[in-house]
């Protein structure tokens, strides 16, 4: 079926087909729930439940359809995670298709991080949905890791909506590696006096993939800070659509936001599109946005080639060195290492 | 601001002058577009256009973004008005009360020190057109549209419709309807003018339309300098501008087309410019928009042969009731192509500026480049400052990067600038200015001064 | 002689950071005089040259200014400007798009409150461009961007002898220039300096003050001045180092 999904904030000229994105979906009829585990050392720190619910959910991907599950999770008042706390859900060709919610408070002065992961065993078609809100209290810190990976053939709908209050932090890192259809949409209000939030997002696309993300970050109270930094390459017949929004709201003197992307494409049959918006109604404020591609330097390519590494070898390193400020950003040095594996498979 | 900046007067813009009228047309109908082909004696294929396009003009709808439109009742517009005066060689020709404008805006004095050629239109007609005996002899074409399809109908119908099409979007449909005036410009092949000609369009009646056609082909190998100049005395009453401007540079021409906006505050000035650029070809756009309610305006370069070049240079400046919606489309069809792009803008008293674009790399275009900058200052909380920039890219060799900067005038700079006795708003003047200086220094020096006193002018309001 | 300068009990703290940091200092300069603020990083010394011209800043939170016999307590910069002091900064600031020339004739015109004979006037700044071995055709630069730190304090020193104040004050112009460039600074302090004007300098070295005629040196620790004396302290400073001479004073109590 065709689904059109995740509008920009702002419409523009229609004729570049990025104000929103067509796709087929076949999202399959329901059959068997996916077992959910959920790893972590410090289980007293937090109250975790899990509601199924009937509800029709929508989020700002605007597609709707019935959760699986909803994850609730409450990060209690002053508790800080000395150990990130794990959520994997396994796929099976029973359980094929996840409409799920994570749903995490984060209380006042706590400190967390969670990482989502996906294990598959099974190579058929996969439709996945994940809703992730968070709430950050005062002075909390909350990181989120999520790991994109399923098959090729999966469909994959990440769709995050957070509200930060006063000086309360909340960082994503979203590594999107595999997938046929890849929506994702990131959605941030920044609520209260110096709330910050930062996006760290890798993507590889490669066959047929279409990746399409929409990013919106409202900045609405002084001393409010946004990051959202993408990196991606391409190759083959993928196509790219990078959407990304900074809203300084009128009363949100003394911000500062910044987006950025920057794709490398490895084949002249890719498509990349980029809208980086900024909206801007306050004075105060710093704003930048950049947004650059190209291919493989040919002269660093011949530098590395000419110190023995094939050309393999040295178009790897290249990626990494535009990957590696991002991976940098990952605090857990485990998932880190585990990344960058999967990366190296790749590509 | 008093000291400092020379005293202006913003009245030579403001000029209201009754005229006499032969013909009017009001709205858009079958008559008022057969009226006007009928009063400029055209022959039928034009007015075959003409009907061809009021008829998309009704079934195209209002675009479903950027600002409001729904604001304009065509038809309460006139859509046609022509002065009781024919198009003159001499400005001593030109009735008195028209003449009187255009000297305060210094039309004939600039042509006696800077200009190869002069247009006027006033409403819906070219009042004078004239061009030096030298660049004549040179067999330079400047004339104005209407002379162009009778006395040039094979250049004009091998060119017009050509690079603009009538199905565009909806107000070129109203253009192709109803145009009237407007300049055709042909440069021969390998003829290089070193001073530029220019074209300036008035409207002067209340609650009307202006739509001149403009037409410029540089031919091969083949130089020109053009500047288009508007302006309007403000009325309550909504007025249209919804001009067309189709360049076609040949292979190893340049062409720098400069536009100098500054429409009255009721004008929607929903403007189309289109640009076909051969190899080895150069198209500079540089525009500074500071009038209108709203404008709706996004120049297209098409690259279509190898080297080709465009450079886009412009800054707009939005204060209070004005939307400007700007910026630049530019589609890279061949190899080595590239684009540059500076804008900057600047919002204040409630005013909006949007910066708009699309940069479109087809495959084809190995090894283009394009490096796209905008700059946008806001002075005050009440306003607002949008970038909106689409690109697509389709092949993997090109080189492409877009920055933008938001942000307001530094306090530290002022506190600098009034440690050495400047006042607030004196030091806030000297940033903004400077903020421009690079985009204003790209006009001639007579229309960098114009464009200064225009931005004092803007800042006169908050500033001073 | 002419009272100029008279700073009593002043306190002052950094807005943003809410830090106190001049606490109670008494300072008074008569015309003709140059003197000298000395003393230890985070002492305070910047923040005087900023208090005296009201940065915003800087908070006062107590105490007074009187300059010329009128109160700038509370004036705004370009009136202080006006009123014929002069602050040459230590970082001076870039600003794209207007040149040396542009803006040295604007600030002129402003301090002096009358019409810049531009031929003269260019004259005079030609001239003084070259006793500060500054190339003349920085006039078309845009005004600190892209200089180098030497050249960005030469551009203060100029707009000093230009603007002709009667108080200048300048905040460690001095700092990161070479030999040569400090005597060059030197040379248009003594080419500045009469009997009518005053100047503050402030720094943490001695090198700049050999060719000048000091009149006093003030050690300011902690946001006051803890002691004065005449130019043989600096003397002392850099031979014994700020800490000897505060414990000297401690111990002395």
């Amino acid at each position: 079926m065709k689904y059109i999904l995740n509008e920009t904030p702002v419409k523009t000229t229609n004729g570049f087909m990025i104000n929103n994105i067509s796709v087929d979906l076949d999202i399959p009829t329901f059959y068997k729930l996916n077992i959910i585990n959920i790893n972590c050392n410090e289980m007293d720190k937090l109250d975790i439940s899990i509601d199924k619910v009937n509800k029709i959910e929508t989020s700002r991907i605007g597609l709707e359809d019935t959760l699986d599950y909803r994850l609730n999770i409450k990060v209690k008042k002053y508790e800080e995670l000395n150990d990130p706390c794990i959520i994997e859900y396994h796929f099976t060709n029973e359980a094929n298709k996840l409409f799920n919610n994570i749903n995490i408070v984060s209380e006042e002065s706590s400190k967390a991080k969670f990482i989502i992961k996906y294990v598959s065993e099974t190579e058929n078609r996969i439709f996945n949905y994940l809703k992730q809100t968070n709430v950050v209290n005062k002075n909390a810190l909350l990181d989120i890791s999520i790991i994109s990976n399923i098959n090729e053939e999966s469909d994959n709908l990440v769709a995050i909506e957070n509200i930060v209050e006063e000086s309360a932090f909340i960082n994503h890192n979203f590594y999107d590696l595999k997938g046929k259809t890849r929506i994702s949409n990131y959605y941030t209000e920044l609520k209260d006096i110096s709330s910050e939030n930062s996006l760290n997002n890798i993507y590889i696309g490669k066959s047929n993939s279409i990746i399409d993300m929409n990013y919106l970050t409202n900045l609405n109270k002084p001393k409010n800070t946004t990051n959202m930094i993408t990196y991606g390459i391409l190759k083959d017949n993928a196509i790219k659509n990078y959407k990304s929004t900074i809203d300084f709201k009128s009363g949100c003197a003394k911000s500062n936001g910044k987006e950025f992307e920057n794709v490398l494409l490895l084949d002249d049959t890719v498509v990349s599109k980029s809208l980086p918006m900024l909206l801007c109604t306050e004075e105060d404020v710093s704003g930048s946005h950049s947004v650059s591609s190209g291919k493989v330097d040919n002269n660093q390519l011949f530098y590395l080639m000419s110190r023995g590494l094939s050309k393999k070898e040295a178009t790897k390193l290249i990626i990494f060195s535009k990957f590696n400020s991002l991976l940098n950003k990952e605090t857990n040095e485990e998932l880190r290492n585990e990344i960058i594996d999967l990366i190296e498979k790749e590509i | 601001m008093k000291t400092r900046i020379d005293n202006v007067n913003e009245n030579i813009y403001n000029i209201k002058t009754e005229t006499r009228y032969l013909k009017k047309g009001i709205g858009i109908s079958e008559d008022v577009v057969k009226l006007i082909s009928k009063e400029k004696e055209e022959p039928g294929w034009v007015l075959d256009i003409r009907l061809k396009a009021l008829k998309l003009f009704n079934e195209l709808n209002n675009p479903d973004w950027g600002p409001e439109l729904t604001e304009l009742d065509i038809n309460k517009i006139a859509t046609y008005i022509k002065p009781e005066t024919k198009k003159q060689m001499s400005w001593d020709d030109v009735p008195e009360d028209i003449k009187n404008v255009f000297d305060k805006l210094g039309i004939p004095e600039a042509e006696k020190e800077s200009l190869a050629g002069v247009g006027a239109q006033y409403d819906s007609e070219a009042v004078y057109h004239n061009l030096s005996e030298k660049v004549e002899k040179l067999g330079v074409i400047y004339t104005d549209f209407d002379t162009a399809i009778k006395e040039y109908p094979e250049l004009v119908k091998k060119y017009f419709t050509k690079a603009v099409t009538l199905n565009d979007h909806k107000y070129i449909a109203l253009h192709y309807a109803l145009f009237s005036g407007g300049s055709f410009i042909y440069v021969p092949k390998n003829v290089k003018l070193d001073i530029p000609l220019q074209s300036y369009f008035r409207l002067n009646a209340p609650g009307a339309g202006q739509f001149e056609h403009t037409l410029i082909v540089v031919d091969e190998g083949a130089e020109l300098q053009f500047i288009e100049g508007c302006s309007a005395p403000g009325y309550n009453e909504l007025n249209i501008h919804a001009g067309c401007v189709e360049l076609f540079v040949e292979e190893n021409a340049y062409l720098r087309f400069s536009t100098i906006e500054n429409w009255s505050k009721n004008m929607l000035n929903l403007n189309t410019k289109k640009c076909f650029v051969k190899k080895n070809g150069k198209i500079e756009w540089i525009m500074g928009s500071f009038g209108s309610k709203v404008s709706m305006l996004y120049p297209l370069s098409v690259l279509n042969g190898e080297n080709a070049k465009c450079e886009f240079t412009a800054i707009s400046f939005a204060g209070k009731g004005q939307n400007l919606d700007t910026g630049l489309k530019v589609i890279h069809n061949a190899k080595n192509t590239s684009t540059v792009v500076n804008s900057k803008s600047i919002s204040k008293d409630g005013g909006i500026c949007t910066f708009r674009s699309n940069a479109w790399v087809k495959k084809n275009a190995k090894n283009s480049k394009l490096v796209l900058n905008c700059e946008s200052l806001m002075l005050d909380s009440e306003s607002r400052s949008d970038t909106i920039p689409v690109n697509r890219l389709e092949t993997d060799e090109v080189t492409f990067s877009h920055e933008a900067t938001i942000g307001k005038i530094s306090d530290k700079a002022i506190f600098y600038l009034m440690s050495r006795g400047l006042s607030e708003d004196e030091a806030k003047a000297l940033i903004v200015r400077g903020f421009a200086e690079p985009i204003s220094k790209s006009f001639p020096v007579e229309y960098a001064v114009e464009m200064n006193r225009l931005i004092n002018l803007e800042l006169e309001g908050t500033i001073g | 002689m002419k009272k100029l300068l008279e700073i009593k009990n002043i306190h002052t703290k950094v807005r943003d950071l809410d830090k106190q940091i001049l606490k109670g200092l008494d300072l008074t300069v008569n015309s003709g005089e140059i003197h000298v603020i000395m003393g230890p990083n985070g002492a305070g010394k910047s923040t005087l040259a900023n208090t005296i011209f009201n940065n915003p800043e800087y908070e006062k939170t107590e105490g007074s200014i009187y300059f010329d016999g009128k109160d700038i307590t509370n004036e705004k910069v370009n009136n202080i400007a006006k009123s014929g002091i002069f602050m040459s900064f230590q970082t001076p600031e870039e600003i794209p798009g207007i040149t040396v020339a542009q803006f040295l004739k604007s600030a002129k015109q402003n301090v002096s409150e009358e019409k810049v004979n531009l031929y003269k006037f260019s004259k005079e700044v030609e001239d003084y461009m070259n006793k500060l071995s500054i190339p003349t055709k920085n006039t078309t630069r845009d005004l600190n961007v892209g200089f180098s730190g030497g050249e960005k304090k030469k551009n203060e020193i100029l707009q000093m002898l230009v603007l002709n104040p009667k108080l200048a004050i300048l905040d460690e112009t001095d700092s990161g220039l070479d030999v040569d460039a400090i005597n060059i600074v030197s040379n248009g302090i003594n080419l500045f300096k009469n009997d009518n004007n005053s100047v503050i300098i402030i720094t943490h070295s001695t090198k700049l003050l050999k060719n000048l005629n000091v009149d006093y040196v003030h050690v300011l620790v902690d946001g006051r001045i803890v002691l004065s004396g005449d130019a043989s302290l600096a003397t002392r400073i850099d031979k014994e180092g700020y800490k000897n001479i505060i414990e000297g004073l401690k111990n002395e109590n």
